[in-house]
């Protein structure tokens, strides 16, 4: 995962969640669609950021990286 | 994270393969009766909140296009990959995900259920708004919870013992404050059932890992409850004063979301 957030790789053979689940995956904090940059999930809004684990989208309020 | 989401996340981390495991949250009627309620396709989107050991998810997995399964804790939805992987439910993806801040778009589900989770919401008002919210007008809410007995003193009674049990219970809700958080999110009941389930103390005590000082607590707690819920509860009390038994509802709640 990590050499990825380094070359900001985001082709579907890459991509650590599936083309569906990035679709209807919102921040919960504004509700805004977010976006795959790198290895993370970013906010369209106010561009919070969340991290995957294992293939796991961390979703919470309380891990949200600024 | 606050104290109490920490919490949640602590219990389940340390009982994630109990919850796996638990009879009272694979199989039986209710869950039967909530996949019969579901009006699946092959084109729908399905979301299991709290999924815990995955069961719901995997239940619902053949009657969906696509099931979402989220839970607070990352390693029960580890847990639940390996049990969902293991019986064929790859249309299930996972999302680590609060109950009352869903990290879904407005409209993203034909369905959303909850299943005996709940009780361990700070805010059961919000995730019921939440879950209105994720869903598409017209979608369905399914929704499954251990509820009090509508007498007061045998309610709290029941709420008293739960949180000694754990820590991470907040409240288990009566059957109408179900209805009324409902009808408030601008859901529509559509049906209801209520399900009684016996509990095996010792059983009950394991599940949840209550240490011993506690247990002693809970156990003299049933042994001398007060009439109204020996009576509501249907204790059972063996001669040398063992607790055998309790018995209590849960609510099957299918509601629906408005179409406009």
């Amino acid at each position: 995962m990590s050499d990825k957030a380094e070359t900001g790789d985001t082709t579907a053979e890459a991509q650590p969640i599936s083309q569906e689940l990035l679709e209807i995956l919102a921040c919960p904090i504004d509700k805004s669609p977010v976006k795959l940059v790198g290895d993370r999930l970013v906010c369209q809004e106010q561009g919070h950021k969340y991290r995957i684990e294992d293939g796991i989208p961390i979703m919470l309020v309380d891990e949200v990286e600024q | 994270m606050d104290d109490h989401r920490q919490r949640v996340r602590e219990q389940f981390g340390a009982t994630a393969e109990g919850y796996v495991a638990s009879p009272t949250h694979a199989a039986g009627d209710d869950l039967a009766q909530l996949v019969a309620w579901a009006e699946g396709g092959p084109a729908k989107r399905a979301l299991d909140v709290a999924t815990g050991g995955g069961h719901t998810a995997l239940a619902l997995a053949p009657h969906y296009g696509r099931v979402i399964a989220g839970d607070l804790t990352p390693r029960m939805l580890d847990r639940a990959r390996a049990f969902i992987g293991a019986r064929g439910g790859a249309n299930v993806a996972l999302a680590c995900a609060d109950a009352e801040a869903l990290p879904f778009r407005d409209a993203a589900f034909d369905a959303v259920a909850c299943r005996i989770a709940p009780h361990h919401f700070g805010d059961p008002a919000r995730f019921v708004r939440e879950a209105a919210r994720v869903l598409r007008p017209g979608g369905i809410f399914l929704l499954e919870d251990s509820v009090i007995p509508d007498d007061p003193a045998a309610g709290a009674f029941l709420n008293r013992a739960e949180v000694l049990r754990d820590p991470t219970h907040v409240r288990s809700l009566a059957a109408a404050e179900w209805r009324d958080l409902a009808a408030a999110a601008g859901l529509t009941v559509e049906a209801t059932r209520l399900f009684p389930k016996t509990h095996p103390f010792d059983d009950w005590l394991a599940r949840a890992r209550t240490p011993e000082p506690r247990r002693a607590e809970l156990t003299a707690l049933f042994r001398d409850a007060p009439p109204a819920a020996r009576a509501a509860l249907a204790i059972a009390v063996a001669p040398d004063g063992r607790v055998r038994s309790y018995t209590d509802q849960k609510i099957l709640l299918k509601a629906r979301k408005g179409e406009c």
